[in-house]
């Protein structure tokens, strides 16, 4: 039992750093990103490929990994400075897709659907994190770095550029802000965070496969910040929470697979609709106002 | 070797007019809605799966369960646009919100489907017969009759838009629905007229592909995506280039797959979506829309 709460502390850890990275991009610089789970697999694999095959250690291979994923995000930042709105929602999506089907189908160096087993947990000096509540610890700590990090960020006229670009993009430029660059950091560095939660997630739980890296999963993280509240780190935070939570009482039921599948996800869709509704009736956006 | 192409060519042709009848039933509704729908392809599972339902397990003929699914679908399409699409008209970020919680109500149809009918694979079980060969193409009944049903369909609806005052108050919505309504169209019914056409196409595309290839819960999310790819070919909003789109699309997929691993089919459609999306965003067809696409 106390490794199952354990375990969803942990997980709630992992899809925290996942949701702030994307509330960066969409929330705060307003960039539609459909496809974050890429950014999130591409961490995951690049993370444990480096451990397995050239046996570095888990500090090394969570940071490298963390920066190739921000080089994917670097070109994935081309699209979001060329495209707008929808155009870009479908362009990151397709980039999700393509990713996905990539680590689908490149046998040769992720095992395609086999998955890579084996991945190891991290090891800091002679300690080896093979507890949960090691593991827990550990990616609380991330977790809290990450959030001081976004903070500050955001805190930081950096933010404030962002909000303004996302509001009104030509009034940014217009005060001489290159907001080129600006998306594009904005853009890497949601990609960064994305792969270290990524790699977190392999070495926690030793085994990754490509049907973790879906679209859905996207959807998922997408969902959080909504619910959560776009722009807003503490919501990502709560969001999180409230999505990992939410479905596990379904655990309880002893219903096959699918059903607890299609039930999760009814769960999720139901929410982000609802959620959605509530927030676009004016009635309640004035009472939100007050608080 | 051109009998190969040929074949590939030919096989690229009926699964280009599934996503011809996606696309084009897409861009028509995004003439009026102006959102990416992507619970357009919930539309599509769900006619399959109701059809086979009416037909497999209650025993309905063919011609009583197809027209009866056809009717029933953009009846919960309508169901949805009211409860959830209207309600958002008028939210800051509209597109966005919009296709998010389109996004949202697909998974929700989705799930109701995995929820009802599990994540097995559902077949109608017509006997495997080596096709008719036609100047060296090989092509079975069900594919002729796919395309056959298309291209029907596709001269009833360049017909309803071109030749009769219903389509001529349908493009007129679509070009501008303030100066329609100020000659008289009713907006709000050609609105919903063009929703049921729209998710009837969908509808009619999931009922002919579980003809051909077999039902599952998932299959709705490539066949939107790669309609909505097509819409983007063509140029989105244009409905006869969306057709065309569709077809292209079929046969790039077909040939690609010929070159390629075939587990790479649906990367293809991708890769092409996001090359239209950067070199050429208003399509082949240039439809004119009236907000930028490119920043």
């Amino acid at each position: 039992m106390e490794g199952y709460i354990l375990h969803l502390f942990i997980m709630i850890g992992i899809y925290i750093i996942l949701a702030m990275s994307l509330n960066l991009a969409m929330g705060y610089a307003g960039l539609a990103n459909f496809g974050h789970a890429a950014f999130y697999g591409i961490g995951a694999y690049s993370s444990a490929l480096l451990s397995i095959n050239l046996g570095l250690s888990f500090w090394i291979t969570i940071f490298v990994s963390g920066f190739f994923t921000c080089i994917i995000g670097l070109i994935l930042s081309l699209s979001a400075i060329r495209l707008r709105g929808d155009y870009l929602a479908l362009a990151t999506l397709g980039f999700g897709i393509i990713v996905h089907n990539i680590l689908l189908n490149w046998t040769s160096l992720t095992r395609g659907p086999l998955g890579i087993p084996g991945i190891p947990r991290p090891v800091f000096f002679e300690l080896k994190f093979n507890s949960p509540l090691s593991v827990c610890i550990l990616v609380a700590f991330f977790v809290l770095i990450s959030y001081i990090i976004f903070r500050r960020l955001l805190s930081a006229p950096f933010g404030r550029i962002l909000k303004a670009l996302k509001q009104d993009e030509i009034a940014t430029l217009s005060i001489g802000k290159n907001v080129q660059s600006y998306k594009i950091v904005a853009l890497v560095t949601s990609a960064f965070f994305a792969g270290i939660a990524g790699s977190l997630y392999a070495h926690y739980i030793t085994f990754i496969d490509p049907s973790s890296f879906t679209i859905m999963e996207s959807m998922l993280i997408i969902s959080m910040i909504i619910v959560g509240g776009l722009g807003s780190i503490h919501g990502s935070i709560l969001g999180a929470a409230i999505l990992i939570l939410l479905p596990e009482p379904l655990r309880f039921f002893h219903f096959s697979p699918s059903v607890i599948g299609a039930l999760r996800q009814i769960i999720y869709s139901v929410l982000l609709i609802l959620i959605i509704l509530i927030r676009a009736n004016p009635v309640l956006r004035w009472r939100r106002r007050l608080w | 070797m051109i009998d190969i192409y040929l074949q590939l060519i030919v096989n690229g042709i009926i699964i280009g007019s599934i996503y011809a009848l996606i696309a084009s039933g897409f861009s028509l509704v995004y003439n009026i809605q102006r959102f990416i729908n992507i619970a357009h392809g919930g539309m599509y599972v769900v006619s399959a799966f109701l059809a086979y339902y009416l037909i497999k397990k209650l025993g309905f003929s063919f011609l009583l369960g197809i027209p009866l699914t056809l009717l029933l679908c953009p009846t919960i399409g309508i169901i949805i646009d009211f409860l959830v699409y209207r309600r958002l008209e008028n939210s800051p970020d509209r597109e966005s919100i919009l296709m998010i919680v389109s996004f949202g109500v697909f998974i929700l149809l989705q799930s109701i489907v995995l929820l009802y009918f599990g994540g097995d694979i559902y077949s109608y079980g017509f006997p495997a017969k080596i096709g008719y060969n036609l100047f060296g193409v090989y092509i079975t009944k069900i594919q002729l009759i796919i395309i056959a049903v298309t291209v029907i369909v596709f001269i009833l609806l360049h017909l309803l838009l071109m030749k009769t005052k219903l389509g001529m108050a349908m493009r007129g919505v679509a070009d501008d629905n303030i100066i329609a309504s100020t000659l008289g169209v009713n907006v709000a019914f050609i609105k919903t007229v063009t929703f049921v056409i729209g998710t009837f196409l969908a509808g009619l595309a999931g009922i002919l592909i579980s003809f051909e290839q077999n039902l599952e819960y998932s299959m709705g999310l490539m066949a939107v995506l790669k309609g909505i790819t097509a819409s983007i070919i063509a140029g989105i909003g244009n409905v006869p280039g969306a057709i065309f789109g569709g077809l292209l699309l079929g046969i790039a997929e077909n040939i690609g797959i010929f070159y390629l691993p075939s587990g790479y089919k649906d990367a293809i459609a991708f890769v092409i979506l996001i090359l239209f999306l950067f070199a050429k965003p208003h399509g082949l067809f240039g439809f004119k829309s009236r907000e930028e696409i490119a920043g």
